[in-house]
């Protein structure tokens, strides 16, 4: 029982979607049951969607590389900055350069150039997802090494909706005109398996249908990531001739 | 004449609490629950309309909420009258943490989005206002947590209780 007496459980959710996520996380120390309710994933979209006077946006400061990443944010009622997190420790091994990606339902995708990785092995990326309202990460696991070491890739991250899950895509075009896409899941997250090719993207540009020779595959980057999918799109490049 | 002469008068409903207390109340103020609404469009208004979810005590109060927030009779609400019942609501919620709750239950039940929005408002104030302690004895909440579960659970989350 969430109070000391029955109250419906989707009256509570009413209840508790109008609180600041600051508040929800301490709320999750009351007991068991309200942890359960904070946590639940309905709890969490219905949170999400609520009109919420107290949502403050994230506000990104950066430099060069990651030891500059801070976060502060900002308030929707009174424009007040405040906080100013460091991000440095997302990261378990030292990036070189990172990107940002999203922010999709209020989670951001960073990705962070890795030179050497903990075992002394050349790496050629990390990714981390993570909420800047519960400031609660995910560190996913690295990309297989590639034998062609010269490709250019180009990420993508968004939610889909048919899975329920966010996804991570990585597009790499190799030289000799052949790509190669990687995406990261729930699924592939909990058994750390093995990167599909989605169907349609061949290792070669074949399946990808009109694609002249002498292109690279692209995604699209900008405002269809805000909505959720990911678009590729393929376009012309001299580098390749 | 007759006629005429009828509709001149408002007319009232009746409403009987779990208890068995029954209040009468003008048909236009019991609408502002949409619950009643439905049931007076569906003919309930000849007999009594019951109303098992609510004491006699909370039914009395929802009562008075109506007769506030009943449509006026005479044309759009001013602005002055609009801040006269914000001042209202605000008294009406400042009550003790039990009454907060069973007004919120029959806000849910009898559908009164007003009241609804009015009463979650208030309890999300007290969970924001108030420690994690302070909230358990506030609403008589039970910390099923060992002592480990729950240290571990803060020591994730340090930033949120700065």
């Amino acid at each position: 029982m969430l109070w000391g007496r029955d109250l419906p459980e989707d009256l509570s959710m009413e209840i508790l979607s109008r609180l600041p996520v600051k508040s929800l996380m301490r709320c999750k120390c009351i007991s068991k049951s309200w942890y359960a309710l904070i946590t639940n994933p309905s709890f969490i979209t219905m949170h999400l969607t609520s009109h919420n006077p107290n949502r403050r946006a994230a506000i990104l400061r950066r430099g060069g590389g990651l030891e500059h990443l801070r976060l502060s944010t900002l308030s929707n009622e009174t424009l007040e900055v405040s906080g100013n997190v460091d991000l440095s420790q997302l990261f378990l091994d030292e990036v070189s350069k990172v990107s940002i990606f999203g922010p999709c339902n209020g989670i951001l995708c960073f990705s962070g150039t890795l030179w050497k990785n903990r075992d002394g092995h050349c790496d050629y990326g990390r990714l981390v997802l993570w909420n800047p309202a519960t400031r609660e990460s995910k560190l996913l696991p690295p990309f297989p090494r590639q034998s062609d070491l010269y490709f250019f890739s180009n990420l993508g991250f968004g939610f889909d909706p048919k899975t329920n899950d966010y996804k991570v895509v990585r597009i790499m075009n190799f030289r000799f005109r052949h790509c190669k896409v990687q995406k990261f899941g729930k699924g592939d997250l909990r058994a750390n398996k093995e990167f599909e090719t989605p169907k349609g993207l061949g290792s070669s540009s074949k399946g990808l249908g009109d694609i002249p020779i002498r292109s690279k595959v692209q995604i699209s980057s900008g405002a269809s990531n805000f909505l959720g999918p990911v678009h590729w799109r393929n376009v012309s490049i001299i580098r390749f001739l | 004449m007759s006629s005429t002469l009828c509709c001149s008068f408002a007319k009232n409903v009746t409403l009987r609490s779990s208890d068995g207390q029954t209040f009468e109340v003008e048909e236009a103020a019991a609408q502002v629950s949409q619950t009643i609404k439905r049931m007076i469009e569906d003919g309930c208004t000849g007999s009594v309309i019951p109303v098992p979810n609510l004491t006699g005590p909370v039914l009395a109060l929802v009562i008075e909420y109506f007769k506030k927030h009943s449509p006026p009779s005479d044309g759009c609400p001013t602005a002055l009258l609009e801040m006269e019942i914000k001042d209202w609501d605000a008294k009406f919620v400042a009550v003790d943490n039990d009454t907060l709750l069973d007004l919120t239950l029959a806000a849910h039940y009898l559908e009164i989005q007003g009241l609804l929005d009015l009463t979650c408002h208030r309890v999300a104030d007290i969970l924001n206002d108030n420690s994690v302690e302070k909230i358990r004895e506030i609403f008589h909440i039970k910390n099923d947590f060992t002592p480990e579960e729950e240290a571990e659970e803060r020591s994730k989350i340090q930033w949120a209780f700065e």
